[in-house]
Parts: structure tokens; sequence; C-alpha cells
């Protein structure tokens, strides 16, 4: 298992686990969301590291 | 993911145009689309001079930035309805002020505070009207005065593809063929109002929100918060599920709506067809001199805010 911080919480996940397998665990559209990892917007293959800080941005607006 | 183009990392993949690219190969995609969104319903040219309605969110300074990336002769204006809450516009005002001011554009203010003395929120309090219908009223008068006053050939709003998919969607569910027949990414100038154009209709919002990390704008994170839009983010919630589902499915929905709207237009030619001028039920507001079509010759927006005197609508620097 590797942590990761997901907009600042903590959270649990198995080692060489990539943004896609984590926004279906968070229950998430990929077409409504964005990555951001240490700053930098990653794609979804992207494989999560240990101490990893995610932040989701979500895309749609109210309009 | 590897850059289709040039072979560095990807920071995104589009599922919808089957391609990943790197933020320099990204950004290029996303202005040739708004490029091509320009031609394509021939939004304008190299010689017009446009107004970009800033509020501060992604959408507008996004496409602020490609406008005068792509070589556009652009001004801004931003519209300040004084919502305290969050400290909506006050943070609002400062990303669209900075974001303009980083490029280089001059941006005029039209406060509501400052030109009658209340925002959007304390004016629906006293008039029992909702805040989004008051605030949709007042910002389509001010965004006509705003390209009046920078003297601007067209008005171009960030509307992108899932808003013009997502209002196509709701129209459709109600069979509102009069609004069906008004979807088109371009309102021609008319009756002394000037023409409005939507840039970003080829443009999801996940790409423009991610083009506007990619380029580090710092746009506003959080939704107005009148936003009526509940119901229309339901719509829009579906459209991505289908979406996900069949990638594209959006653009080929709305461009091949575009494509149709004729079948629409026929029923209501009177929405669509440029009038004669001497046919034209517009007169000068009283108060305001601009166009209204009211049977007593003042406008809403006067009807409504009152101002003591017409010196009073003014954008600041
Ligand atoms: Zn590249
Ligand atoms: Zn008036």
């Amino acid at each position: 298992m590797i942590t990761v911080k997901i907009n600042g919480e903590e959270r649990q996940m198995p080692a060489k686990g990539t943004i896609r397998t984590l926004a279906v665990d968070l229950g998430l559209n990929p077409e409504t969301v964005l990555f951001v990892v240490n700053g930098v917007l990653q794609p979804e293959d992207y494989r999560l590291q240990d101490g990893d800080e995610v932040e989701v941005v979500s895309v749609v607006s109210g309009g | 993911m590897k850059c289709r183009i040039c072979g560095k990392p990807a920071v995104i993949k589009l599922r919808a145009h089957n391609i990943a690219l790197c933020p320099e190969h990204f950004v290029e995609f996303v202005q040739k689309q708004t490029a091509k969104a320009i031609k394509h319903y021939r939004m304008f040219d190299k010689d017009d001079h446009i107004a970009v309605a800033v509020s501060g969110g992604k959408d507008s300074l996004a496409l602020l930035d490609i406008l005068t990336e792509l070589g556009y002769k652009v001004s801004a204006f931003y519209i300040d309805l004084g919502i305290k809450h969050m400290d909506y516009s006050k943070t609002s005002k400062e990303k669209a002020q900075a974001f303009c001011e980083k490029k280089g554009v001059k941006c005029l203010v039209y406060s509501l505070p400052e030109m009658f003395g209340m925002g959007i929120d304390e004016a629906a309090r006293k008039s029992r009207r909702t805040p989004c219908s008051l605030c949709g009223m007042t910002k389509r008068y001010l965004m006509n005065v705003a390209a009046r006053d920078l003297e601007a050939d067209v008005v171009a709003t960030g509307h992108n593809l899932d808003d013009q998919a997502a209002a196509l969607f709701a129209n459709l569910m109600r069979w509102d063929v009069s609004y069906l027949a008004k979807g088109y990414p371009v309102l021609p100038a008319e009756h002394g109002f000037p023409k409005k154009v939507k840039p970003l209709v080829f443009l999801t919002e996940r790409e423009i929100a991610a083009y506007a990390i990619v380029r580090g704008i710092d746009y506003v994170r959080y939704e107005c918060p009148h936003s009526e839009g509940a119901r229309f983010l339901v719509y829009k919630e579906h459209l991505n599920a289908i979406e996900n589902m069949s990638p594209g499915t959006k653009r080929r929905f709305y461009q091949g709506y575009t494509e149709n709207i004729w079948r629409f237009q026929i029923e209501f030619p009177e929405q669509c067809e440029k009038k004669d001028e001497e046919e034209s039920p517009m007169k000068p507001c009283k108060i305001c001199g601009m166009p209204t079509a009211s049977e007593d010759g003042i406008c809403s927006f006067c009807r409504f805010w009152r101002p003591e005197e017409v010196k009073k609508i003014k954008g600041q620097e």
C-alpha cells in the first residue's frame, strides 16, 4: 500500500495504482475531473507514488 | 502516455480525439480548435475589435488568453454584481483584472454597487425577483453598453461545448422550439446591438480547465452562490455519462444541431432574420438611449435600476 494526499486528506491505495483507478475508487466520471499531482497536470495512466499530493479539480460549472 | 506529436510525456488524454498531448502541443491544440470555430461559424476576423466578457472564471480568462495569443485585437470588460457571499465578486474581479493586466489588455469594470449603491442580492430582495433573472437582464444590458464604450465590433463570451450542449439538451427535452431556433454560437448585430459570439464551442469544459492549468491562469474555482444551475448541472452530468461511454458525443450532438438549426428557424423567422430598420420595433430608451422595444420607451434596465442620470452607467478602467 502507498499513502497519497487527496485534496489535503490522506488516503491509502494499492501500490502501482493509477489516476484512472483512483477516479474509479472515488466514483468520479473522468470526463468531469482533472488530476494535478504535486502541482503538475497528469494523464489518467499516471502511476501514483507514495507521498504524492493530488488535487482533484472539478471542471463542471453551473453556467 | 506520450505526446502524439513530439513523444514527450503527455499531460492529458483526449479520448474524443483519440490523442494524448504534452503541454506545448495541448496549448496549440486548444488554440487551433478555437481558431477553427471562429472560422467555421464566421465569428470575426483579424481587423475586428473584440470585447471579451470576463468573469474571473476559467472559460472567460482562457478565452482572453487564446484570442490574444492568436493575435486578435482584444479588450475586456467585467461586470461587478456586488455578490458578498464568500467574497465572490471581490475575488473574481481581482482575478479578472490581474489577468487582463498580465496580458496587457484594457479592462472596463461596470460595478453595480458603485453605480447604484447596491449589489444584485439586495436589489433582488427589494424587488422580490430571483437574483438570476435580474442578473441575466443586467448582464445582457451592460454587455451592450460595454461594446459601445469600447467601440468593439463583436462581444465574445466564454460559453463552452458543455454549456451549449446542456442548453440544447434541456431545450430538446421541453421541445422548446423558439429556443431551439436561437442556439447558434453567433448572434448577428441587430437593432443597434452588437454581434455576439461564443468562440469556445468546440472545446469541452475539461479541455478549457486543463488549458487554464497548463497556462498557469489563476481563475476563481468556486461558483456564483446563486447559480440557478442545479438543473443545468444534471443535464451536464447525463451528457458526461454518455460522453464517457462514447467519446465525441457532445461535439457531434451540438455541431450536428448547428447544421440543422434552420429546421427550427423556419418556424420562427422573426427571431432569426435581420429586419429592416424601418420595421424594427426598437426605439432609443428615453433614459439611457440604448435600443428598447418596450411600449413606454424605457428599457428594462432603466425601469429596474432607475439611474438618476445616464452618466452613471459607465465603466471604470
Ligand atoms: Zn508534444
Ligand atoms: Zn435605458
